[in-house]
């Protein structure tokens, strides 16, 4: 890393990563570390300009106050504190500004007048770093990577093929939860256009037959993770000599699992959890990327905006947003709604402008009419939210005229439905998915 | 009643609505099928007649015909749409077919003088709403063009003079809301082409029912069903003004009401007007026969079978009766017309319309003749509360087809709070007597959601609040975003056990308006 660092020490604010990312926007290449970093492990932090410790209001944990290491604060790099009293400093900050841009103005005077930093992070650097990073990690190695789709599976895809080329293996599981199109963009990109190598494995009657009749929603979750685990580990078989095992992991998995009092809410879906005999080593070259760097570095190494900025889409995919247990009618359903809500919302200038919106068809039947003859179908829900951070959402207030619109081509366009709902409630007490 | 205007019904959606706008300009109406006979027509005493639209187009295998004997009963006739293209053809003028349908508004020029536009600034165009696909491409002899649009030659004519006889056309639709004018040229129809004398009002509605029912009823008893809605309520004190104690009412707490809306009902007919009412209290009968039921279908007959049941027992009770009062409406009477022949039925009704055979008595129906905005005003008429004059429709099965799956207490507990919520929200925002019907479903699921720190798994709560005319068809109603923001969060805040709420943003059809 050629880059000039900052670092910010977690002292347990929950503000770290909009500090970081407000550091990166100036230009300034920064990370989270804990409170608790050594000081060789602080030396050791290529570039390092300078140190923000982040203190706030939960510093105490236990009764103990959380606190950075004596030397941090004689140390030979500048030190700013900031909503934390500690000793005499020169640089401190009572309270994180709530505006980003007026915590920029903030931080400029510390960033390139104390520090002297210099403001070289960008993409394209980021991206030749890695390149030489991957190369060197890897040597002539080969690289295994499960290729789901998603923005961070796709663009780690994207960079691994620019860094090694042949020597990557993508595997892509179509668990037969995919949105409509989706598989086939996969293969269009990475098979056709990019040349990768790349196994398409076409597993949805294996998953469906699985989940036939399994309605609990952790039980499904479970079902589609571990089968999953199973035909990607029998792909990774046919594979003879892989080493390394590639994973889209972005910054805030970092940092978000490294604090210590949030509760998992959901079982996570990700490749962890390969038999022991298969240690592979981790390439994550994304692992210091904010979600929203990751789709800059997507776009500079040429992937198709559709692809970069995809909704995020739960492992499971549409399985928990076929409630209860999965049939095929009601899958297909989800799917093709799903796919008319999507092209709606890219019409009337909203795909990128919502957070994330959805279809669910819930398992039971309500009465309708058709031709002058009672019906009984199924309803679709839809979904449309807006959040910072997904830990609360709000509903996206929709023009009446988009729904209605909406509504009126689901009925008459998705099978086996007699009506639509709209889903107006806020994260919490609500989900933003229904399982 | 001395005035009075037939409508020879075509199979238009929007018949209904010219028997309405006629009824309000104070002239009593009546909708017959297109197949009723000139002489049948006669012996009913038209002061005018109207020929409605219709899907089908003229001349086509199986379409609705004219029978001449209409144009000979020396009453003006008025043809709208499919009505003007039967009497262009009966008298001669010509027709083109049309694959095409147009839809929507229109501005109409109002270029040849016609009675009809009486008091209109025929100087400027006026907004009307097309739904055809023929035209007449030219007037039958001895009339004249009076209307045209951009796109139609022929949008109205008019007998060319005095001598003519008097047969109007118009190819839009007068009747419907978004003709602007539309209600100006029915009037002018009816009061300066078919002189008529408006004599239709809910006050001589109601003495003249009273003096029917009396004389009817004699010294005999009737009993009639109350349900808390409006229909029964308004045939209850109808009767009560007509033969007093004669009258018994039997109400039956089945369980399924609303928070509240029963307990008003009895409270305002027993101990306000004192009429002899029943109150039963039979939610356990209910409620333990729905134990497990599931099936929407098999919930409806349930609660039908067992009211009827509790129904026939406090009528026996009462001793020898020789007549049963129904709210019976209009629209239910009206033989509806389809050129696919008769409506498949969408559900199982839920009334009492098994009851009579079974135990040999009368009906009195004493609402038969009106349309439900004309029922609400004989229940101001009658001096009833707005409470009650302005009920929302409510099923019969009640809160049992808006639990979805199986019924319990727990669940008619849930959605009551939040349905009482929806009433009060809809109320206090002015919305409640905008819309056709407003409530809260409960759906058969918990979803995820989250409290505090944990996890929960709880209800999803429907709104319904719909827009409608007849039933027939609906729409969803477009409520401001902070209406919907406020209902939905104080169901979520204060039922406890819900954690989500879902608006139903389907029209009928597809959807219905209830969803069992």
């Amino acid at each position: 890393m050629k880059q000039d660092m900052i670092a910010v020490l977690d002292l347990g604010s929950t503000e770290n990563s909009r500090l970081a990312r407000a550091i990166r926007a100036l230009g300034v290449y920064s990370e989270i570390h804990p409170h608790d970093i050594s000081a060789d492990a602080l030396a050791a932090l290529p570039n390092l300009k300078g140190v923000i410790i982040n203190g706030g209001p939960n510093n105490i944990v236990n009764g103990v106050p959380v606190e950075a290491g004596d030397f941090v604060y004689h140390g030979s790099v500048p030190v700013l504190v900031v909503n934390h009293h500690n000793g005499p400093l020169p640089c401190s900050i009572a309270t994180l500004p709530e505006d980003d841009e007026i915590l920029k103005t903030a931080l400029r005077p510390f960033l390139f007048g104390v520090c002297k930093a210099h403001p070289g992070w960008n993409m394209a650097d980021f991206i030749s770093d890695q390149m030489e990073r991957i190369r060197r990690q890897v040597g002539n190695g080969k690289v295994l990577l499960a290729l789901s789709g998603g923005v961070d599976s796709s663009v780690v895809a994207a960079l691994l093929i620019r860094a090694i080329g042949p020597q990557l293996y993508c595997v892509h599981v179509n668990h037969g939860l995919m949105r409509k199109g989706e598989s086939e963009q996969v293969v269009e990109v990475f098979q056709n256009q990019l040349k990768a190598n790349l196994a398409y494995i076409d597993a949805s009657e294996r998953f469906l037959g699985k989940l036939a009749g399994v309605a609990d929603p952790e039980q499904k979750r479970k079902t589609i993770g571990a089968e999953f685990i199973r035909v990607f580990e029998e792909e990774a078989r046919k594979l003879s000599g892989i080493d390394f095992l590639a994973q889209g992991t972005i910054y805030p998995d970092i940092v978000e699992s490294g604090t210590k009092t949030a509760k998992a809410v959901k079982a996570h879906h990700n490749v962890g959890g390969l038999p022991a005999d298969m240690h592979f080593e981790l390439v994550e070259p994304l692992k210091y990327l904010f979600k929203d760097e990751v789709r800059q570095c997507g776009l500079a190494l040429g992937l198709p905006a559709s692809m970069v900025y995809r909704q995020p889409f739960p492992g499971p995919g549409l399985g928990v947003r076929c409630l209860g247990a999965i049939t095929r009618e009601r899958l297909a359903a989800v799917r093709e709604a799903d796919a008319i809500l999507r092209e709606e919302f890219e019409k009337a200038g909203l795909s990128g402008k919502v957070w994330q919106y959805f279809t669910v068809v819930p398992d039971f039947k309500s009465v309708g009419v058709k031709n002058g003859a009672r019906t009984f179908e199924f309803p679709v829900i839809l979904r449309a939210i807006n959040t910072v951070d997904a830990m609360t959402a709000t509903v996206e207030p929709l023009s009446w005229t988009l729904l209605g619109r909406i509504t009126e081509r689901i009925l008459a366009e998705v099978p086996g439905v007699n009506r639509v709902l709209y889903d107006c409630s806020p994260k919490p007490p609500a989900t933003i998915e229904w399982e | 009643m001395s005035s009075k205007v037939i409508i020879i019904d075509y199979g238009s959606q929007v018949t209904q609505l010219i028997a309405r706008r006629v009824r309000e300009s104070g002239v009593y109406s009546e909708i017959h099928p297109c197949t009723v006979t000139a002489e049948e027509v006669r012996a009913m005493r038209p002061s005018a007649l109207v020929l409605s639209g219709g899907p089908a187009s003229v001349g086509e295998p199986g379409a609705p015909t004219l029978d001449p004997g209409y144009l000979e009963l020396g009453v003006p006739v008025l043809g709208i749409c499919y009505g003007m293209q039967l009497l262009a053809e009966h008298l001669g003028g010509r027709l083109t077919r049309s694959q095409v349908r147009e839809y929507g508004p229109a501005d109409l020029v109002m270029s040849g003088e016609s009675p009809l536009w009486k008091g209109l600034d025929t100087t400027k165009s006026t907004r009307v709403w097309m739904s055809h696909g023929d035209t007449v491409q030219a007037p039958p002899p001895g009339f004249r063009v009076t209307a045209h649009t951009a796109t139609l030659a022929v949008a109205a004519f008019a007998p060319d003079s005095p001598s003519t006889r008097p047969v109007y056309a118009v190819q839009f639709h007068p009747e419907v809301h978004h003709s602007v004018d539309g209600d100006a040229m029915l009037r002018n129809f009816l009061f300066t082409v078919a002189k008529i004398t408006p004599d239709w009002s809910m006050t001589s509605f109601v003495e003249r029912v009273i003096s029917e029912v009396r004389a009817a009823v004699g010294d005999r008893q009737v009993v009639c069903a109350l349900s808390g809605g409006v229909d029964s309520t308004v045939v209850a004190v109808l009767l009560h003004k007509a033969i007093g104690k004669q009258l018994h009412c039997i109400f039956v707490d089945n369980g399924l009401l609303r928070s509240g809306e029963g307990e008003e009902v009895v409270t305002y007919l027993r101990d306000h007007l004192d009429l002899n009412l029943k109150f039963v209290q039979a939610q356990d009968r209910f409620l333990n026969l729905l134990k497990g039921v599931t099936d929407p279908e098999k919930k409806r007959k349930l609660i039908g079978h067992t009211f009827i049941d509790v129904f026939e027992e406090e009528a026996r009770a009462i001793g020898k009766v020789d007549f049963l009062a129904q709210g019976t409406l209009y629209p239910d009477v009206i033989e509806s017309v389809s050129p696919k022949g008769p409506s498949a039925v969408i559900k199982s009704h839920h009334n009492v319309g098994g009851l009579p055979k079974k135990m040999n008595m009368k009906l009195i129906e004493p609402l038969r003749e009106l349309f439900k905005d004309e029922v609400r005003r004989v229940g101001k008429e009658l001096g009833l509360p707005d409470s009650i004059i302005w009920r929302h429709p409510f099923p019969g099965p009640g809160l049992a087809i808006r639990v979805l799956g199986e019924v319990t207490r727990e669940r008619l507990d849930i959605l009551r709070k939040a349905d009482l919520i929806v009433q009060a929200e809809l109320k206090a925002s002015g919305w409640y007597r905008k819309v056709w019907q407003g409530f809260a479903v409960l759906l058969p699921l918990r979803t995820v959601g989250v409290m505090g720190d944990d996890r929960s798994y709880d209800n999803v709560v429907a709104l319904r609040v719909v827009d409608s005319v007849d039933a027939m068809t609906a729409d969803w109603t477009r409520l401001p975003c902070e209406i919907m923001a406020r209902i939905s969060g104080r169901i979520i805040n204060e039922v406890k056990g819900v954690n989500r709420v879902v608006y139903d943003i389907s029209p009928k059809p597809p959807s219905t308006i209830e969803w069992e």
